[in-house]
């Protein structure tokens, strides 16, 4: 007497390789995104900018009287680069969502605030340095 | 071809075969694109196929119009199934085909658009991996399977490629029962597919753009998400969507046919979303029209591209300019003379003069580009973008010499139009208010955002011109250059205007050598009301003719001047393109004192501290050493980068020629702690002369053809203005008051808005407005103490003879004046008050300011008085001036003070 037939011993085989590479798959995604969000190392940069925007690589640093705030330039909504601002406003070139200077959201579809980066001011130095992300 | 056949072509039976030939073509396109394309390199490689590798541009064409056409007419194909009933004749197993087959077309048509590697697909990827992972527990998988979870395009790439293609022929096979298309389908479908692939040939967006825009078939979702919270509903509504086409094939008849009109209906609103986003969004999710200049709906290259490039082109070898390929390079990469910062080999030339930079075709490339890229109308393109001077460009938006705001609100002010010579104005923004016509006729001119028309070297007529009105420098060559491209004899520049840090003088004395006319003044020229042809045979070392005709005459020039010193050594940066505040008047706005340099006790810095904008012009200077002490400026802070603090001694080196000065303290013999001059400024002393013009009149004639500064256009009615006599006289003193610091400060004024105004016949006025004005003729030494204590027009009154006349010990000034007395305000034409008057309201172009009051001018003429008996530098006086308090006891009994 058979236990098992073979079509169904070769199923079950087929079964757990596949769900093991299934779950290898998984994984290997999972590593990838790591290295994506560990990317931004603590940075340094010189404190020099003036009143209003400045975009430098993936954030806007906005100094309103003296005083200063950075947030991601990710939208908040769908995750495009904004690189545009008008007047005291910046623009989401995607969706056209806007944020105020000091990165709240003044109108949609974004419904999140941009995302704040903490730093330090190093007035001996005269620099800014980014926290990282983690 | 008879009329049957010709609709049996087109009818709506023919789409499934269509659209099965069409990716069938996609495919093997797809395939002999897949030899030059490079997903790695993605951009660079389209590039390379657009400028030089022809076939496979048209390649790439096949591919793109390919692909869309299979989409449209799956589409329709669909519609058609619906239309005709005849989803209940299919397999079951075949339904289920097609429809699995819609979500694998979106795929292979977007990870096609991604595939391109610019802007919009790095947007396009963002948002897709975002709707994606907003998907409960499975987003993330399903994202990181289709679109990858690094931005490399490998992943997209092979699904691209393998996955999604096979997917797709094998569920086509499936659905058609056919391996390959028919040759009829192909026959029809080729023909298309060529020609459009020939007349619009899909390009590449070339630069980081504030306007985003997915492809045509998914600008309808761009548009929906614009206006939906939760995107990730869309991903919900397009498996609703699929569940409804499936089940239309189990309902009955009635319900089926419900559904099938919720969904044409869908389709159709869809399709109208769709045409509005493409076609009405534009920068900024602003709303536009598509006929609009700047509308920029969808960029497609013409068939003048798939000319061969001449054999020498594909040849060359060109630079990569920030690791992408520009076509300019391919003529233009011998253009030499910009320094390393701005040099072609590395920031090319669409950084700053725009075009396309992905032409090798000469109309093409040049078409859209600006000659004159410091405009500031196009300056956020070019000097002004992200990557390069955007704070700059912000700061310059709100400095005094792109605003004219000061000008403005004086000249309202005079015009009776504001209460006050305040507020913050823009010379882009007035009207035509006879004050602002005024403006528009006679100074208008004078601002930053004033546009260069065409590439000219600077002389005195030069105005405006934004980045390059200081920071472009032509040399012979170039201007040699100029002259042959305009001659026709060269076909191009080579020897590009150098961009510079060395701003000239001649940059500023265009619009300074007018009005306040401090660039003629420091150089030590007066004008005069000679004309071109009274000095034909002019005495050069005597007078200057300028460009615009006016003559003037040798004065003694500011003792900076005669040091070598230019506009650029004592005024910097922050001054000069503002520190992003808006400023109403220059003196505000002006960081620089006396005192920074001319002291024994500095305050400095060194450059590790120094702001970002300091540390890059040092580099640019070659400046290291971080040890040395720069001197800044006491008020604010800022430094000045061409003076250190060494060995005790304050150095300047000139930024033209190196040459380095030596400050000299404030003199001990200074009088500042002589009694009431401590509240005097340098200016007062050290001022040699300061131009005035005495007994202006500005009239309108409304007939008359005039010209608007601002526009630069031909107006009709026109302002005039006529002056009498010019003067190269001691200023006039006045008071200033901070009312931050509670402090006031006595200053030299000249005449400013002293002026009658016609507006028209019966609408006359008159202002006797004067101006604080630095008038940048300081000398070394100070000038005499009568030349304040005892000159009419130092103290306000105008010209004439100011006497002390002494009768029976009784001392009493008496002033007899030269001009007679304007009706309007019975004062002569050159006061400022009236002998040993109080002034009356409104006589300033600032608020705070006045002449002196009679207590301050008693005090002036007493001293007057000493003066007339004593010498300056008798010591007896001065220890009696010097010793606190000051009390007539301590006078001699022979001292004669005035009686009033
Ligand atoms: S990604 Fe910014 S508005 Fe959608």
């Amino acid at each position: 007497m058979e236990l098992i037939t073979r079509k169904a011993f070769l199923k079950t085989i087929i079964g757990i390789t596949g769900s093991f590479l299934a779950y290898l798959f998984y994984k290997s995604l999972k590593i990838n995104d790591h290295i994506v969000s560990s990317n931004r190392v603590q940075s340094v940069i010189k404190n020099d900018f003036p009143e209003g925007f400045s975009f430098i690589n993936d954030i806007i640093l906005v100094k309103k009287n003296q005083k200063i705030e950075i947030f991601s330039d990710k939208c908040t909504h769908l995750g495009c680069k904004i690189n545009k601002s008008s007047g005291t406003e910046l623009v989401c070139s995607c969706h056209g969502s806007k944020f105020s200077d000091n990165g709240q959201v003044i109108s949609g579809p974004a419904l999140k605030n941009l995302k704040k980066i903490s730093f330090q001011l190093d007035n001996l130095r005269n620099v800014i340095i980014l926290n990282n992300e983690a | 071809m008879k009329l049957d056949s010709i609709k049996i072509l087109i009818s709506r039976s023919q789409f499934g075969y269509l659209s099965y030939a069409s990716f069938f073509i996609c495919i093997l396109s797809g395939i002999a694109l897949a030899f030059t394309f490079d997903p790695m390199n993605s951009y660079n490689s389209i590039s390379l196929m657009i400028l030089l590798n022809k076939p496979a541009l048209f390649i790439r064409s096949i591919h793109y119009w390919s692909a869309q056409i299979f989409l449209l007419t799956s589409v329709f194909h669909i519609i058609d199934h619906l239309l005709k009933r005849t989803e209940k004749d299919v397999k079951s197993s075949s339904w289920v085909g097609m429809i699995m087959l819609i979500p694998f077309l979106l795929y292979a048509m977007f990870s096609g658009f991604l595939l391109k590697g610019d802007n919009e697909a790095t947007q396009g990827m963002n948002i897709i991996v975002s709707v994606l992972n907003s998907i409960p527990l499975i987003g993330n998988i399903i994202s990181g399977t289709m679109f990858g979870t690094t931005s490399s395009l490998q992943i997209i790439y092979i699904n691209h490629i393998i996955t999604s293609a096979l997917v797709v022929w094998l569920l086509t096979i499936e659905h058609s029962k056919k391996i390959i298309p028919s040759a009829k389908s192909l026959l029809q479908v080729i023909p298309l597919i060529a020609l459009l692939s020939v007349i619009l040939i899909p390009s590449i967006s070339k630069n980081i753009s504030p306007e985003t825009k997915g492809p045509w078939y998914l600008t309808g979702i761009q548009e929906i998400f614009h206006w939906l919270n939760y995107p990730e509903i869309t991903i919900y509504i397009l498996f609703l969507i699929l569940v409804g086409i499936f089940s239309v094939k189990y309902l009955n008849n009635k319900a089926s046919g419900r559904l099938k009109l919720v969904l044409l209906i869908f389709l159709l609103s869809y399709s109208l979303v769709s045409v509005f986003a493409l076609f009405f969004r534009g920068e900024s999710w602003k709303l536009i029209v598509p006929w609009d200049d700047n509308a920029n709906v969808v960029e497609f290259l013409t068939a003048s591209n798939l000319k061969t490039p001449e054999d020498s082109l594909l040849k060359r070898k060109v630079p990569l300019i920030q690791g992408k390929i520009e076509s300019c390079m391919y003529c233009h990469s011998d253009v030499k003379g910009l320094s390393i910062s701005h040099d072609v080999a590395a920031i090319g030339c669409y950084s700053c003069h725009l075009g396309n930079p992905l032409s090798l075709d000469k109309i093409t490339a040049h078409r859209g580009m600006t000659l004159t890229p410091g405009n500031l109308d196009v300056a956020e393109k070019t000097c002004g973008t992200i990557n390069c001077h955007p704070g700059i460009l912000k700061r310059v938006g709100k400095s005094l010499m792109t605003s004219m705001s000061g000008v403005i609100a004086v000249n309202k002010y005079t015009f009776g139009e504001s209460k006050t010579p305040d507020g913050y104005y823009n010379i882009e923004n007035i009207g035509f208010t006879p004050a602002e016509t005024h403006l528009r006729g006679l100074c208008a001119g004078c601002h930053l955002s004033n546009n260069k028309l065409k590439p000219a070297p600077i002389d005195e007529l030069s105005r405006g011109g934004g980045c390059s009105a200081c920071h472009l420098n032509y040399q012979p060559e170039s201007i040699a250059d100029l002259e042959n491209l305009k001659a026709g004899k060269k076909s191009h520049f080579v020897n590009h205007p150098e961009i510079t840090l060395k701003v000239t003088d001649d940059h500023c004395f265009g619009c300074h050598s007018r009005s306040g006319r401090i660039a003629t003044n420091y150089e030590g020229w007066h004008e005069t009301h000679l004309n071109s042809k009274d000095v034909t045979n002019i005495d050069k070392s005597k007078f200057r003719l300028l460009q615009d005709g006016r003559v003037f005459e040798k004065k003694n020039d500011d003792v900076h001047h005669k040091a070598g010193m230019m506009c650029i050594d004592c005024h910097n940066s922050y001054e000069i393109m503002g520190d992003g505040t808006k400023y109403s008047h220059k003196e505000n706005a002006v960081k620089i004192q006396c005192i920074d340099c001319h002291t024994d006790n500095p305050s400095t810095i060194t450059k590790d501290k120094m702001d970002q904008e300091s540390q890059r012009i040092l580099n640019i200077r070659n400046k290291t050493d971080l040890n040395i002490k720069y001197i800044v400026s006491k008020g604010t802070g800022i430094p000045y980068l061409n003076t250190i603090y060494k060995d005790g001694r304050i150095i300047t080196e000139l930024k033209s020629s190196g040459k380095q000065l030596i400050s000299k303290p404030v003199s001990t013999l200074c009088g500042k702690d002589i009694q009431g001059h401590n509240r005097m400024d340098c200016a007062t002393c050290h001022t040699a002369w300061a131009p005035q013009c005495i007994g202006c009149h500005t009239q309108y004639y409304p007939e008359m053809t005039g010209w608007d500064n601002l526009t630069n256009k031909e107006t009709i009615g026109s302002w005039l203005e006529k002056d009498k006599e010019f003067y190269s006289d001691f200023p006039t003193l006045g008071v200033t008051f901070d009312p931050k610091s509670k402090n006031s400060k006595v200053t030299t004024f000249i005449p400013g808005m002293v002026l009658s105004i016609s507006k028209s016949k019966n609408e006359k006025s008159y202002k006797r407005l004067f101006a604080p004005a630095f008038s940048h003729t300081i000398s070394a030494k100070s000038v005499p103490c009568k030349t304040c204590h005892n000159n009419p027009v130092a103290l306000g009154y105008g010209r004439g003879e100011l006497k002390y006349v002494i009768n029976n010990n009784n001392g009493r000034w008496i002033f007899s004046q030269k001009f007679s007395n304007f009706s309007s305000d019975n004062l002569p034409e050159d006061a400022w008050i009236g002998f040993l008057q109080n002034s009356k309201n409104n006589n300033s172009t600032r608020t705070n300011t006045r002449p002196f009051n009679i207590e301050e001018q008693k005090k002036i003429l007493t001293i007057g008085s000493c003066l007339t008996c004593h010498k300056e530098n008798d010591k007896k006086m001065i220890a009696v001036l010097r010793s606190t308090p000051f009390t007539k006891k301590k006078l001699s009994v022979k001292c004669i003070v005035p009686i009033w």
